[in-house]
């Protein structure tokens, strides 16, 4: 290899690396967070919910693991994204597959509302559903019906984490349908096939690596929704056992928040160790969750 | 054997995706519009007006074409490198790449709320007198982390959409790599750059959840516009908080809408 | 002055193996070979975009195989001719001369000189989005000769032409070689494409050169059964032979100077002749009944049964007619026979 062409390939892989490393630095290096530091200790305001707790506080990470409180965050969590991943993708793909395919009126500015969608600032969008639920004319409803849709675990953040998770999803599936040739259906369609029929046996397969990358990226999307959820449902920890219903305590999931909340809420409460533990425990299902989407690897989008 | 299928018992299938498409279509539309629909115009103009409305998007506009800078600086090179170099365990790599961008901001803030206590960012604000942290460089720090890998991955996706023959044409020719570059890959690229530019631009200025934790609120100082959302929003100032969302819309849509005409239909995004 | 000595290696799923192969200064070489035979392989290694396993290039005895793709100046013509769309022909011809740093002057006079031998003095500032398939390749190829380069690839130039292009456009890329005096490879897997433009042609399967030769060597003397087949022969068919004789099942062909055994003969169409049914009696001369005649484009393919199929070519006007019995006469000078592998 000439000099100049290493000169150039070490130049732009060194920027890749520069990349590589600081995101390393910044996930690897905060480790030593999770461990207690003996000033702390003396200056530390624990509420009173942690008091019995604070022995085992005070090691390594707060004892996470040992709390009720932790693993019903996690629960609620991961069992309120597991729906609306599932919502997203059963309305998402057929949609991603329509504006994939379809010659729709509009289509520009419906695909600039999905794009603009993915880039608002998650407190606009929190703060619009807030808008929508809690004043006009949905507010009269829930009131005849009886029920709040803000500030509630079911549907309230289902939705929030719903309205990114689905604009994600739908550009990623979008790309992997346009990827695929329309002649294929055109031809089993000519042999008979009716329209389903077509999808079903002949583009779906040759989707199922794109529509799995949509379905993770959608689902960590989810995991990581934090402040449409923070504005349209808030913080669960502090309210009274009764007033949740006897259905969210019998899956554990009262008094419980959502972990990327729960970790901000920590650390404003100066329970430093917990929240990074929770942090970390957030970064270690975004990894594992992306690792797999790359090993997928559907061409493509832009993973 | 009869083929024919009823046109209307086919046509189902097509019938339930564009209905989907509409239905998600009409959902967004109405969670945007409420704004407006609750606010009503008047009143809309009355906080559009106002100088604190105008500082802070100024603020959210300077930090965010700063850092969105920043990140094309290292993610135009970084993307480069991606698209076509072999990296080894290159799924670990872009894993690793990848995690400031699916993680939840806050955990972001967090992490750099750690990290800015110590090196590197220590020995730079005694060597330099520049503390990065609760303040405008906190902001574009959070920003920056939160953009860079997401312009390398926009930046190798427009990369890998220029076949490589045109390099090893122009090599072939006797152009240096450099110049292989400055003068047939970038010019190539240049739509699909600057549509990237775009959408990394309206992601920094989008990003707010890390400031919480890291930066905390100083008027005027930090407050942009997302960020401002919350904050107003916590102090039960409605109009403010619901004209600052239009604000915010407003841009995004701009800059989408910018995208799309810039990149047309070639763009990934 | 090129030569290429040893070469083998591995790109996916395409291999070559042990390349032999040399071209002279203002030769039109062309490698020819089915898809998979390691051509594009071959052609990427001597660009230079990928190393080889083992083997040297020498070029004009200077070894390059370690050189990068931008010191080892060699021309690469892709098959869609990649011209950059966003300079327009004159500054896409002037790039290789602009790159080294050469003199504004003479960028001027050479590309003048190359725009007036091509004849598209008219294209100087039109895009590259502009042009039609024919200019876009004259572009190319004044691209790439601008700078003088030792030789020329070009990767299947013609494939993505029309149909009723691709004569014409072939002996194009015959006179610019010619008027340029440049040392083109070609690499083709059409052998009517090949015989257009060819010096010499080179056949490759299965990532071996299989023979090198003129046209008219090849398609005499074909090495073995695939070259045959390749070549276009049509009437191929098993045979023994004894040294002088051909054995085809009833059938006793005269062939002299063959190895005695088991043997694959072959005779091309085009030198079957028809003869009187009584005329003089030639050698090898077989009457056949007309099973089939079909009107080409250009001429008129019978086929003939005399106890194996024969295709031969006629004229329209030939007075035959389906059915008919007629004579044929295999001139054993035009028999081929070659090993059965």
């Amino acid at each position: 290899m000439s000099g100049e062409r290493k000169r150039f390939s070490l130049f732009f892989y060194s920027f890749a690396v520069l990349l590589l490393l600081y995101s390393a630095y910044l996930f690897v290096s905060n480790v030593d967070q999770l461990f207690v530091t003996q000033a702390a200790v003396k200056t530390r305001e624990l509420t009173s919910i942690w008091d019995e707790n604070r022995e085992v506080m005070n090691r390594f990470a707060g004892g996470f693991w040992k709390d009720p409180y932790f693993w019903k965050s996690l629960n609620l969590t991961l069992a309120i994204t597991l729906i609306t991943t599932l919502i997203a993708t059963a309305a998402g793909v057929p949609a991603a597959y329509a504006l994939s395919r379809y010659r729709i009126p509009g289509k520009s500015l419906i695909e600039v509302i999905f794009s603009a969608v993915m880039v608002l600032p998650a407190s606009s969008i929190g703060l619009c559903l807030i808008v929508l639920f809690n004043y006009g004319p949905l507010f009269a409803i829930q009131q005849w019906a009886g029920f709040r849709v803000a500030h509630s675990i079911f549907p309230g953040m289902v939705i929030a984490s719903l309205v990114l998770s689905f604009a994600f999803g739908v550009s990623a599936w979008k790309a992997t349908f346009k990827n695929i040739n329309p002649r294929f259906e055109l031809v089993a369609r000519s042999l008979g096939s009716s329209r389903w029929c077509a999808f079903k046996t002949v583009t779906l397969p040759l989707a199922r690596g794109g529509i799995g990358c949509g379905i993770i990226l959608a689902w960590t999307r989810a995991m990581a929704e934090f402040g449409a959820v923070l504005l349209f449902c808030g913080t669960f920890r502090e309210l009274p056992v009764s007033r949740f219903s006897g259905f969210t305590r019998m899956v554990g999931m009262d008094q419980a928040d959502w972990l990327s909340i729960a970790v901000w809420a920590q650390i404003e409460y100066g329970n430093v160790e917990y929240g990074f533990a929770l942090a970390y425990v957030l970064v270690v299902f975004g990894a594992m969750a992306m690792y797999v989407m790359h090993r997928i690897g559907a061409k493509g989008h832009i993973w | 054997m009869n083929i024919r299928v009823s046109n209307m018992q086919g046509r189902w299938w097509p019938c339930l995706c564009t209905v989907a498409v509409f239905a998600a279509v009409t959902a967004y539309g109405v969670l945007i519009l409420s704004n407006w629909a609750y606010l009503g115009w008047h009143d809309t103009l009355y906080f559009f007006s106002r100088p604190r409305m105008w500082q802070r998007f100024w603020l959210t506009l300077w930090t965010s074409v700063v850092s969105s800078a920043v990140s094309l600086l290292v993610g135009i090179p970084a993307g480069y490198a991606l698209s076509r170099f072999r990296f080894p365990c290159r799924n670990l790599f872009a894993t690793i790449i990848d995690l400031p961008i699916v993680v939840s901001p806050a955990v972001i803030g967090a992490f750099l709320f750690g990290i800015t206590s110590r090196f590197p960012f220590d020995v730079i604000s005694q060597q330099l007198g520049i503390y990065i942290g609760r303040n405008v460089y906190g902001v574009l720090l959070v920003q920056f982390t939160v953009t860079a890998a997401f312009c390398a991955r926009l930046m190798k996706a427009t990369f890998d959409i220029i076949p490589e023959r045109f390099e090893a044409v122009s090599r072939s020719l006797g152009a240096s790599n450099t110049r292989t570059f400055f003068k047939v890959v970038l010019p190539m690229a240049k739509t699909g750059i600057l549509a990237s530019a775009l959408v990394v631009w309206a992601r920094a200025a989008a990003e707010w959840e890390g400031l919480m934790l890291f930066v905390g609120a100083t008027e005027g100082k930090t407050d942009i516009l997302p960020f401002a959302i919350y904050l107003d929003w916590n102090g039960g100032m409605m109009g403010w908080v619901v004209s600052m969302t239009i604000a915010c819309v407003l841009m995004a849509i701009a800059a989408m809408s910018a995208m799309r005409i810039i990149g047309g239909k070639s763009h990934v995004w | 002055m090129i030569e290429i000595s040893n070469l083998s290696g591995e790109l996916g799923e395409f291999r070559l193996r042990d390349i032999n192969l040399q071209v002279d200064e203002a030769e039109y070489l062309v490698i020819l070979g089915p898809t998979g035979a390691g051509k594009t392989v071959l052609l990427e290694y001597v660009v230079g975009i990928h190393r080889p396993r083992q083997g040297t290039i020498l070029v004009e005895g200077q070894d390059i195989t370690g050189l990068d793709i931008e010191e080892r100046n060699i021309a690469y013509v892709p098959q869609d001719y990649a011209l950059f769309p966003n300079m327009n022909v004159e500054k896409n011809i002037a790039f290789g001369l602009a790159a080294r740093r050469v003199k504004q002057r003479t960028i001027d006079e050479t590309v003048e000189r190359i725009l007036t031998a091509l004849g598209i003095e008219h294209l100087r500032f039109r895009m590259p989005l502009n042009l039609s398939g024919g200019e876009k390749q004259r572009v190319a190829l004044g691209r790439a000769m601008a700078t003088g380069p030792k030789l020329v690839l070009l990767d299947e130039p013609l494939s993505a032409l029309d149909e009723s292009l691709r004569s014409s456009m072939a002996r194009e890329l015959r006179r610019i070689q010619k008027t340029l005096n440049g040392t083109f490879i070609h690499i083709c897997h059409n052998f009517e494409e090949a015989a257009d433009v060819a010096d010499r042609i080179a056949v490759m399967n299965q990532g071996r050169l299989v023979q090198t030769g003129t046209l008219e060597e090849i398609m005499r003397n074909p090495k073995n059964e695939f070259v045959t087949r390749f070549l276009k022969t049509q009437n191929i068919f098993d045979a023994v032979s004894d040294g002088a004789l051909l054995t085809v099942g009833d059938m006793v062909l005269r062939k002299p100077g063959t190895r005695p055994g088991e043997v694959v003969g072959a005779i091309r169409p085009e030198n079957i002749t028809l003869v009187d049914n009584n005329g003089s009696r030639g050698e090898n001369v077989f009457s056949g009944r007309i099973v089939r005649m079909q009107r080409k484009p250009c001429f008129v393919e019978l086929e003939v049964d005399i106890g194996i199929p024969l295709i031969l070519y006629s004229t329209p006007d030939n007075g035959c007619k389906e059915g008919e019995t007629v004579s044929v006469e295999l001139a054993p000078g035009h028999i081929i026979v070659t090993e059965k592998e």
